[in-house]
């Protein structure tokens, strides 16, 4: 295997952003050749929602039961008031807090 | 903000027009995210602090935070930041990238409706600054009927410069936070994004995607190591929003 200078930490971070651009680009960039159906229209609209389901749910899960009660209670804030920073301050003080009561 | 009414989070509706610019918007984008700034500047602070001590500089810190510019492709790529680079170990990180990014690609997908009347040398450019959070916000903006795209490049931009100015410090203070788990710092993300599935709620029916993205991601992670189970999560979703009938 071929040594590449030690160290050579901007190389990588190179690497890395070409990776990343692509696919910041390259969604926006295909769809120039797809046709918005209804049906891909539907599948547009759900996706961010998918996006957000399937990002949170395992993580929430693995983390119980201080991410559980996090999410869960961060969820009723920002229902209750609908206000990000309410309900991102309820979550995430309800992790430290759970944390420091030693849950977690 | 949060005046906002209960509209999707989601959906790039018929009503939004054609794209254009204000300071206006701008202004308001910036606001707009400005909520997780503390969580953000910690998140930041995070990575700057296990980047030091991975011994990276402060330069190679802030090319990173700049270029590749994503809290947990950059946490997660640290984690397993080897001694010594081979082309082996440069193509692990770089499929690591792709892997944690892979959604990055599916919001690219979802400027297609709002961006596309742009000329090119605008829509790329501004496409640079897709992250979870000004995504989201952009999508809750852009069903809410909003077209001004000042209002993604003003959250784009102040999400981008908080990160780097907070990657920053974590590196020169890079003794100062040595458990960010103790204040909650690592559920920020899920958090956030949770909650804003209520904005986005638009009964039971339209949930069903939802339900089974989360599901599929459940499994996925179970069985597949790594970060794919948000990519087949996500896709699975859509397409069953795909398959289900409209109303």
């Amino acid at each position: 295997m071929t040594d590449l200078v030690h160290g050579n930490v901007m190389l990588v971070i190179a690497a890395m952003t070409a990776v990343t651009v692509s696919l910041r680009l390259g969604g926006f960039f295909l769809m120039s050749y797809v046709t918005v159906t209804p049906r891909i229209r539907r599948m547009l609209d759900a996706l961010p929602g998918s996006v957000i389901a399937a990002a949170v749910l395992p993580v929430a899960l693995q983390g119980a039961p201080v991410a559980i009660a996090a999410v869960v209670l961060a969820m009723l804030a920002m229902y209750v008031s609908r206000s990000d920073i309410a309900a991102i301050v309820v979550g995430v003080g309800t992790a430290a807090l759970l944390r420091a009561a030693g849950l977690g | 903000m949060n005046t906002a009414p209960q509209i999707a989070a989601a959906s790039p509706p018929a009503s939004g027009g054609a794209p254009y610019f204000s300071r206006r918007g701008f202004r308001e984008g910036v606001i707009a995210v400005s909520p997780v700034f503390v969580s953000l500047f910690a998140t930041g602070l995070v990575f700057g602090t296990l980047a030091a001590q991975k011994g990276f500089s402060l330069l190679d810190a802030l090319a990173m935070s700049g270029f590749v510019y994503g809290g947990l492709v950059q946490v997660v790529t640290l984690q397993t930041w080897p001694q010594e680079f081979t082309v082996a170990t440069l193509l692990t990180l770089m499929l690591v990238t792709l892997t944690v990014n892979l959604r990055l690609f599916l919001m690219s997908i979802t400027f297609r409706p709002w961006f596309g009347a742009l000329p090119p040398w605008q829509a790329y450019p501004i496409l640079f600054f897709i992250t979870d959070i000004g995504w989201l916000r952009a999508m809750r903006y852009r069903a809410e009927g909003g077209s001004d795209v000042g209002f993604f490049l003003g959250g784009g931009l102040i999400l981008h410069f908080v990160w780097l100015a907070s990657t920053a410090v974590g590196v020169l203070f890079s003794n100062w936070l040595t458990n960010p788990r103790a204040f909650g710092i690592d559920l920020l993300l899920p958090i956030f994004f949770a909650t804003l599935l209520i904005p986005a709620w638009h009964g039971l029916r339209r949930a069903v995607p939802w339900v089974i993205a989360g599901i599929v991601a459940v499994v996925v992670q179970w069985l597949v190591p790594g970060y794919w189970y948000i990519i087949a999560g996500a896709v699975s979703g859509a397409l069953a929003a795909g398959v289900i009938a409209d109303d």
